[in-house]
């Protein structure tokens, strides 16, 4: 048993830290830290750039495109990229190519991997509907077969990047008198598709979602992943995936790390925060959970790597990290006091507003990519067997 | 990177769950603490004929100088079978610090008979009021004509009146380090005390009172740095917290097992969200505290700097078994709150690992001065 990563895993961090430190400028990170979920010009051309040098398919098989090394080895490309404070949440790379290599026809993976890969190519997730939250399967946008063709009819909401994704992955009802799980597909389509409408909605954080209408969309037969009517198990497998990335722990440790060093910060009396006892001590327990979530990170990393999907481990990942950021964010405002309270830009702001920040975003980490009281179902359903309610 | 046990480690892991469920059933750990008596010595002797109680030692002195993770896959079945067996304290501490600092003449005299299962330890460290490690202990040794004399009292000291020699910390007069000394808990001058505690421990207070101690009782022949008896606690620490995964690991299967098999309003109550979430919460809990202990163990096995990995799987891996433990106890309802149910044999270990070798408040300690 060995926790640490190998020489080899080691000289490849220097070489993406050197990449890095070559490559991401004050500017980028400045662009990304105020443009939300919508990237701007510099953060889409580092994207090309990544795409260019082959860093996007760090784990990806070498027949399409990837440099064929370790999940563990995309993992520490990520790690990386968060100590640069590039907080890169781009599901198209970290769930559904991975679910395309897993599910799609080999003539899929020809169209769509080498764009991925080159930064062309971005999908945004059409699964959530005005009346399809948790119960996703009980959705209702219907996809009728025509020909060679599906034409696809209904309206999804929170569709987040679709003002600026170049495609859709969809679910859709496919055969309405199938039991509910078994009647859904997944589509992947051009928005530019005619039929489809973006409108704009602005989340509590002040970024931008999306809803989108579907009226009348033909897209052909061959935009269905997977077999027909297999959608849930598609959409499960990456799922899977998304919780991996959103339980991503890098994030929650950098900005400990620079809580912790603010709190170490003396004043003009020489005084710091961390001289007090209760701090000292809220900052340790924060300390041993993050560490914990570090660990599991691990092991679902280790085991993609060897070929098993973590399913129970990712939902856990996906509770503890989103409630962990939300305690961090809470906790770290109340030890910093108003100044916390601070948001990117202001004067006087602490950690570059990222309490703020973190603080806005946390309720949404908790029930985005499924509630944390799914996955506590998931993890009592399908890790301890227990059964169905 | 591997986390996976060789298949070796999971063969031994097999084997001591096997003949735990066999020797140790709940049964024994019951009547053993209800008694407070001490292990069956034919359980003990069966276990040095397994090669268990050689596992840490060099090949020198009969020992299998087997991997940590081998030696740790041990404890955590015996966490798992709410350890009746004093192998922690004797084997992973005592033995274990003769090896680190006993001279050459006392590795060979002491861990032989303690590889065979003929020599039994405890460890006598814990005063009143200090904490484990910290400060100077005041228990005195002092150098007479015979040899040395100890006075002092030392607390909580497991399985004393079965041990045939006690492992004890003691200051001399001008001197900044520790001594450890082996006293017989039959010499004269030392006396006794049984201690009642809610886990039902066998544990004594041990009273010294000018005890002659032989100068080669004396570990290393005189007195030895204090790190080197934290270092050692450390270790039994790491080693603790893979027994309390192992622990918890075991009430969370039997707390599932009950839940899907009571049923009230006509359905199982493991069915009930509300139930799901408590145990989905312990599962999680249990997975990153066992990742915490094996990775504590692996890093102190690679001699790399592990204070801070030690502190952190001893704060998880007991905030998580007592947690396990009072989740079970919601869970199983009456049933789990009655003398003739098992439950509370673990409920009761968990409290008392957690403040064996020293508490949570020490090792967060440690973790605020190394932030
Ligand atoms: C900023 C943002 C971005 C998003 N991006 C996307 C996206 O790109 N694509 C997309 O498809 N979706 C997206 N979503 C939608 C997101 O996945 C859903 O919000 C989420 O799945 C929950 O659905 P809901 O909001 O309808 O809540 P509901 O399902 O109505 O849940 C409300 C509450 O009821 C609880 N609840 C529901 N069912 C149960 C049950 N069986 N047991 C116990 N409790 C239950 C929930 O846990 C929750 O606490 C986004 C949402 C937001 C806010």
């Amino acid at each position: 048993m060995d926790f640490r990563y190998s020489a080899e895993q080691e000289q490849f961090r220097q070489q993406i830290r050197q990449f890095l430190d070559d490559n991401v400028s004050d500017a980028l990170r400045e662009e990304i830290a105020v443009s939300g979920h919508s990237p701007g010009p510099l953060a889409t051309e580092f994207l090309k750039l990544l795409g260019k040098q082959g860093w996007l398919g760090i784990g990806w098989p070498k027949e399409h495109g990837g440099q064929g090394r370790s999940m563990i080895e995309q993992s520490i490309f990520y790690h990386e990229l968060d100590l640069q404070d590039i907080h890169y949440g781009n599901l198209t790379i970290t769930s559904l190519a991975l679910t395309l290599i897993k599910l799609a026809s080999e003539e899929q993976k020809q169209q769509y991997l080498p764009h991925i890969l080159s930064g062309d190519l971005e999908i945004c997730l059409g699964y959530t509907e005005p009346n399809a939250g948790s119960d996703l399967a009980s959705l209702s946008t219907r996809a009728v077969r025509d020909g060679d063709e599906y034409v696809i009819t209904g309206q999804k909401v929170y569709t987040t990047g679709a003002h600026y994704a170049s495609h859709i992955w969809l679910l859709a009802r496919t055969d309405p008198t199938a039991p509910r799980h078994k009647g859904l597909s997944v589509f992947i389509f051009p928005l530019a598709t005619p039929g489809v409408t973006v409108r704009p909605i602005y989340t509590m954080e002040g970024i931008r979602t999306n809803e989108v209408f579907l009226d009348e969309v033909r897209v052909p037969a061959s935009a269905m992943i997977g077999a027909p009517n297999s959608g849930f198990y598609t959409i499960a497998v990456a799922l899977d995936f998304e919780r991996v990335f959103m339980g991503k722990y890098t994030k929650i440790r950098r900005n400990f790390d620079a809580l912790l060093a603010c709190c170490k910060e003396t004043d003009d009396a020489g005084q710091a925060r961390y001289d007090d006892p209760v701090i000292q001590d809220r900052l340790v327990r924060l300390h041993i959970d993050i560490e914990r979530l570090r660990l599991l990170c691990t092991k679902t990393a280790w085991m993609i790597d060897r070929g098993k999907v973590p399913n129970a481990e990712a939902s856990a990942q996906k509770i503890l990290a989103s409630e962990l950021e939300q305690r961090l964010a809470d906790e770290g405002i109340q030890i910093l006091g108003p100044r916390a309270l601070l948001e990117y830009g202001s004067p006087h702001v602490p950690m570059q507003g990222y309490l703020a920040q973190s603080w806005l975003l946390a309720p949404m980490m908790k029930f985005g990519g499924g509630t944390n009281e799914i996955q506590r179902d998931i993890v009592a359903q399908r890790g301890l067997g227990l059964p169905r309610g | 990177m591997e986390l996976d046990l060789t298949s070796e480690q999971q063969q031994i892991k097999d084997a001591v769950r096997r003949f735990l469920s066999r020797e140790c059933t709940p049964a024994m750990v019951r009547k053993m603490r209800e008694e407070h008596a001490a292990l069956p010595r034919e359980i003990w002797q069966s276990m040095a004929e397994l090669g268990w109680l050689s596992l840490p030692f060099a090949d020198a002195y009969g020992g299998a100088g087997s991997d940590w993770v081998t030696l740790a896959v041990v404890v955590e079945e015996l966490g798992r079978a709410c350890d009746p067996t004093p192998f922690v304290d004797c084997i992973v501490t005592c033995g274990w610090l003769i090896q680190d600092v006993g001279s050459e003449a006392q590795k060979q005299q002491w861990l032989p008979p303690l590889i065979e299962g003929k020599l039994m330890l405890s460890l006598a460290t814990h005063e009143e009021t200090a904490l484990h490690g910290a400060g100077t202990p005041p228990t005195t040794l002092r150098q007479c004509p015979a040899g040395l004399r100890l006075d002092g009292r030392k607390y909580f000291v497991v399985n004393a009146d079965a041990s045939d020699f006690l492992l004890v910390s003691a200051a001399m007069p001008d001197s900044a380090e520790t001594s450890l000394v082996l006293v017989s808990p039959k010499a004269e001058g030392v006396e006794l005390i049984a201690l009642h505690s809610l886990a039902h421990a066998n544990v004594h207070e041990v009273r010294f009172n000018n005890v002659l101690v032989p100068q080669e009782q004396w570990l290393g022949d005189g007195p030895v740095a204090q790190s080197r008896l934290d270092e050692a606690l450390d270790r039994t620490q790491a080693f603790q917290s893979a027994a309390a995964a192992g622990g918890a690991r075991q009430v969370l299967e039997m707390t599932v097992a009950y839940a899907k098999e009571r049923e009230q309003f006509g359905k199982p109550i493991g069915s009930f969200q509300a139930v799901q979430h408590m145990l989905a919460n312990v599962w999680t809990d249990v997975e990153t505290a066992w990742l915490a202990a094996y990775e504590a163990i692996t890093y102190l096995e690679a001699g790399l700097p592990a204070a801070e990995k030690v502190a952190i799987a001893k704060c998880a891996s007991n905030a998580t078994f007592l947690q396990a433990c009072f989740t079970a106890h919601q869970i199983f309802g009456g049933m789990g709150y009655m003398w003739e149910t098992d439950l509370h044999l673990w409920t009761r270990k968990a409290k008392e690992i957690e403040l064996a070798y020293g508490g949570p408040h020490r090792y967060r300690r440690r973790l605020a001065a190394l932030l």
